[in-house]
């Protein structure tokens, strides 16, 4: 893993991303900065997965920062968070798995199945929760980044 | 005069809400503003919104009460219309619309539409290329998977014009991407279908109902919280059973 990957990777994850939120309308004027959440989520799970060997402690710290910078842009551009989170978030959400899934289930391998349906829900988990977390932060402490006019 | 006032307002608090959900608004914001649009009308209103329908009740100062309800039967995810829906109803809140120019505003946005069809089709190429070189691709896969993501959004697009259900268009969207994606490597264009397959399937994921689950969970309504995490369970369902499909016709006939 080195610095090159990270930046190829970073581009790549922000790209999709924005396209992402072009599948779901998002405004033209916000789609860049969608672009650099999904890309920062990524960038932080792929370093813990790949550095230090820790996949879903990396999901869910990738997860914690898209939703944290999430709601300050909210707060900053005065719309609501929903248009930056949904979209940055996709690079995270297990859908390599269902792939997996199928595979396993062609091929009869109940045990693999299994493993790969648990790891979807571990994912899907570790998104959840870094969901609950930072939402469950008090708005009082985001006032701080609001736009002053 | 004050009954019909008070009557539109709810009339318009209700096509607000219904409009908020369908375009994948999270219950507690619709809740939200279908109670903020209300209380200027001298109304005490209380609203139950779940994952597929709006129900509001108001009484009035002299017990006067009133209960309307929507059900939502088509969702899609369009950001632009919540933000706007959103600026709408904060306006109406500081009087600065009247139950009249409210009404014209809310027309004008259910008309805005998507984005143009090759912007959308340029998108899906793009989701597909970059999960499948992010996942461990070759440039020629991802190549392949821009063809296939193309592919995949020429179906999906179509399928939303007749309006079929959503189950059986993820079915159909996982069988042509693992369709196109197994052509296209025997075409010799790609080397790993299975890169190919895993990229393609994302921009299918059910990604917005994750979050929103858990962002109506969040808020305690957990009703709709379930009822999105079950939505995104039975769709992945769908597009794997689509998936199993064509590879289990592909390993038995070739």
């Amino acid at each position: 893993m080195t610095f090159f990957h990270f930046v190829r990777d970073f581009i790549l994850s922000a790209i999709a991303s924005a396209a992402f939120a072009v599948l779901f309308n998002a405004p033209r004027r916000e789609i860049i900065y969608t672009a650099f959440a999904g890309g920062i989520g990524w960038i932080l799970y792929i370093g813990f997965f790949r550095v230090f060997e820790m996949e879903m402690f990396g999901a869910f710290i990738g997860s914690v920062i898209v939703a944290y910078i999430s709601r300050v842009l909210s707060y900053r551009r005065l719309v609501p968070s929903t248009i930056y989170l949904a979209p940055a978030l996709i690079p995270l959400v297990p859908g390599t798995e269902m792939y997996y899934i199928a595979d396993g289930l062609l091929r009869n391998d109940m045990y693999y199945t299994f493993a790969h349906t648990v790891r979807a829900i571990k994912f899907a988990g570790a998104i959840a929760i870094a969901i609950l977390i930072v939402y469950s932060i008090p708005s009082r402490y985001f006032y701080m980044f609001k736009k002053r006019n | 005069m004050a009954e019909e006032n008070k009557d539109h307002i709810l009339d318009l608090a209700l096509q607000m809400g219904s409009l908020m959900l369908e375009n994948g608004a999270e219950t507690q914001r619709v809740q939200w503003t279908m109670e903020m649009m209300l209380s200027r009308g001298d109304l005490f209103a209380q609203s139950y919104v779940i994952h597929t329908g709006v129900f509001v009740g108001v009484h009035d100062s002299s017990f006067v009460s009133a209960t309307r309800f929507a059900r939502i039967t088509e969702r899609r995810v369009n950001l632009e219309k919540i933000i706007l829906l959103n600026d709408i109803a904060r306006r109406f809140n500081n009087n600065e619309l009247d139950i009249e120019s409210c009404s014209h505003e809310l027309e004008r946005v259910s008309a805005i539409t998507d984005f143009k069809p090759h912007v959308q089709l340029i998108c899906y190429g793009l989701v597909s290329m970059t999960f499948t070189v992010l996942f461990g691709g070759k440039p020629y896969d991802g190549f392949a998977s821009f063809i296939t993501g193309i592919i995949l959004g020429i179906v999906m697009l179509m399928l939303s014009r007749v309006r079929t259900s959503a189950f059986l268009a993820n079915v159909v969207g996982g069988s042509v991407l693992t369709l196109s994606a197994i052509a296209l490597v025997k075409a010799g264009i790609g080397v790993s279908y299975i890169k190919i397959i895993i990229g393609a399937l994302m921009p299918l994921v059910p990604g917005f109902a994750i979050t929103s689950a858990a962002r109506d969970m969040v808020f305690g309504d957990l009703l709709s919280g379930m009822s999105r995490a079950g939505e995104a369970v039975f769709m992945s369902g769908a597009i794997t059973v689509g998936v199993l499909i064509i590879l289990h016709v592909f390993t038995s006939v070739l």
